[in-house]
């Protein structure tokens, strides 16, 4: 699975609104944060578990 | 939202085989779960993945979040909050982030511990080719092939079938139906029949809606384990140490590529190596009929614990001093005095 692939294919699930608190990699690291823009936008969370060793 | 150390994280929310590198969960903003996604076999990590199935899940997955809220599909959770410190042996002697791995072996050791271990723990989330269902790994969830005289066969599967739904879980990719499979090897379920919801393609018109009802064999959910990590803390005394040949090594025994070739190197306590009477430097070849390559020593135990349990009578051809032997010896019962992850 090629990072970048996700990446493109996670913005276009969730496309959170581009706001200054958006991640500029699109990948949000807290889990409370991630879910309060889901709330505010109403789209889907796209939870991804990612060993990076 | 990526995650990459589970200190926090609900296990019983987000269940999934913490031996992956990757795994995916679809969700609302509650954390109601419309579909999982990823899994791997002894092959390439990523092989059972692909952009075309996971492009497919997402679509599949805004279709059903844009439905009214009564109408949604959320897949049934455990229930009650469990976060890898609510583990004693974890939270006693584990510092630092936690992995996924990490948090899997510290179970498997706490259940151990707990007298709660069971030969099923190694064995979650089955691969539905265990019950002869192979799926398209393009589509994500359509049925490829089945495999002749299999359990899936008899229930009627057909080539072509879209899976949709697994006992009460919606399914959008494999790993829903792997996930659905390993709610039904719970020791409540066992023996009971699993019901399939398939849409058969049909010459004209839309798909026909069919209900399958699959009647698996007791511990129908073996599959190859040899490559998870998660093993190294499995309460399998094997009390020896080895290590798979060299394709020159092979040679020069005049072992094929394609049988078992590992050689022991050291008996160190008791376990599965001395029930066994193996030996320094035996040559293991067969178990005792050739099971293909075996790339390290790891997959070899896995191929153990696939074929046998405790008390079972295991039988081995060994290579000892330039002469084939047989060697038979009793499967070890359960058994780690390890307390913590290395």
């Amino acid at each position: 699975m090629h990072r970048h692939a996700l990446i493109l294919l996670t913005a276009t699930l969730l496309a959170p609104p581009l706001t200054a608190a958006a991640p500029s990699d699109g990948w949000y690291r807290s889990l409370a944060e991630a879910r309060k823009v889901s709330r505010d936008s109403g789209r889907p969370l796209f939870v991804v578990f990612r060993c990076e060793t | 939202m990526r995650i990459t150390r589970l200190a926090g994280i609900n296990l019983n929310r987000f269940a999934f085989d913490m031996d992956v590198t990757w795994n995916a969960f679809f969700t609302d903003a509650e954390l109601n779960i419309y579909s999982r996604y990823g899994g791997r076999d002894g092959g390439e990590p990523d092989a059972r993945m692909s952009v075309a199935s996971l492009l497919r899940t997402m679509d599949e997955v805004l279709v059903e979040h844009g439905r009214a809220t009564s109408a949604k599909r959320f897949q049934p959770v455990r229930a009650g909050r469990q976060v890898p410190r609510d583990i004693p042996l974890l939270k006693a002697n584990h510092r630092g982030c936690i992995r996924c791995h990490i948090a899997r072996e510290y179970q498997l050791l706490q259940s151990f511990h707990d007298k709660t271990f069971t030969r099923r723990e190694l064995f979650r989330f089955p691969p539905p080719e265990a019950l002869g269902v192979r799926i398209d790994h393009k589509h994500g969830h359509q049925v490829k092939s089945v495999d002749p005289k299999s359990v899936a066969a008899s229930a009627g599967f057909l080539p072509g079938d879209v899976i949709t739904r697994v006992e009460n879980v919606p399914v959008h990719s494999e790993y829903d139906i792997r996930f659905a499979l390993d709610r039904t090897t719970e020791k409540s379920r066992a023996g009971r029949p699993i019901t399939w919801t398939v849409q058969r393609p049909v010459a004209t018109g839309d798909p026909r809606t069919v209900t399958l009802s699959l009647a698996p064999k007791n511990g129908w959910w073996v599959y190859d384990i040899g490559w998870k990590m998660s093993l190294r803390s499995a309460p399998f005394r094997t009390g020896m140490r080895g290590y798979s040949l060299a394709p020159s090594q092979r040679k020069d025994l005049g072992i094929s590529e394609k049988t078992l070739g590992v050689k022991i190197s050291s008996i160190y306590s008791d376990g599965f190596g001395r029930n066994m009477g193996l030996q320094k430097r035996d040559v293991v070849v067969g178990i005792p009929e050739p099971i293909g390559r075996v790339r390290i020593f790891d997959t070899f135990l896995g191929h153990l614990l696939q074929r046998h349990r405790p008390g079972d009578k295991v039988r081995l051809t060994v290579l000892r001093k330039g002469k084939k032997i047989t060697v038979t010896g009793r499967f070890p019962e359960w058994f780690t005095d390890e307390t913590s992850v290395p």
